[in-house]
């Protein structure tokens, strides 16, 4: 027969408490065959942020850092809507998401959202084309690795226009930046 | 003029083309900076100085 053994930390000073629901029902739970932590609902960093406003006069071909200015939730205050940068406190695996739409009046038109990892060029999104009665619209997610204390992350905007060429904002719905841990480290 | 279209002054053959994937890399970080040319990897044209830069006039 195997055993589960609670067993106290030396180092540490504080009374670790297990309780139990309110709850008329008998349940068990089977722990992971498998070392490692469990991850509790205080370690899962997530954060969405949204435009506000329309980022006016983005210059063809050059990327430039899409400002996403408000927050819609962020756990850990891990975004920063200053600098519109993220940078998760806890080291592992995120899934990374982002939404932007260009206002243009080139016929045709090209923008192409890239994930920056500290600042560089890290990884392209998924690229769209549009037209001036549809413009272009794409939305792009990234698994990515940081590790928890230095890396930070941000979403440019690489567009081919004749033109430049707007970001434009719908409130929460159309230009977003969000990120949520899927693996601790 | 925006750098990039000094850029392609100076090199007529850039137009119309994808800067990133020929390995230019401009970038705006939103700062007091501005556009500015993050990497320079193009195999054959070098990297444009600060003077060619700004020789260029419209």
């Amino acid at each position: 027969m195997s055993n589960v053994k609670i067993q106290g930390n030396a180092s540490g000073t504080g009374t670790l408490t297990i309780s139990a629901p309110n709850t008329n029902t008998d349940r068990s739970i089977t722990l992971p065959d498998g070392a490692g932590e469990i991850v509790t609902n205080d370690s899962l960093v997530t954060f969405q942020a949204y435009n506000t406003s329309n980022q006016t006069s983005i210059v063809d071909l050059t990327p430039t850092k899409v400002a996403f200015q408000a927050e819609e939730w962020d756990s850990h205050g891990c975004y920063n809507t200053s600098t519109y940068e993220f940078t998760p406190t806890v080291a592992g695996y995120y899934s990374i998401s982002a939404g932007i739409q260009a206002g243009h009046t080139d016929t045709v038109a090209f923008i192409l959202p890239t994930l920056y990892k500290n600042g560089s060029w890290y990884k392209e999104g998924v690229g769209a084309t549009g037209h001036s009665n549809l413009w272009a619209s794409s939305n792009s997610t990234w698994l990515v690795y940081a590790n928890g204390s230095t890396d930070y992350f941000s979403i440019y905007s690489y567009g081919r226009f004749n033109n430049n060429y707007d970001i434009v904002s719908q409130g929460a719905g159309r230009g977003y930046f969000s990120a949520v841990l899927v693996k601790k480290d | 003029m925006t750098l990039v279209q000094k850029i392609i002054s100076i090199y007529p053959e850039l137009a119309d083309t994808n800067l990133v994937a020929l390995g230019i890399f401009l970038q705006n970080d939103l700062d007091e900076r501005g556009d500015y040319i993050a990497r320079w990897e193009h195999p054959t044209l070098t990297q444009p100085t600060q003077e060619e830069l700004d020789a260029v006039t419209e």
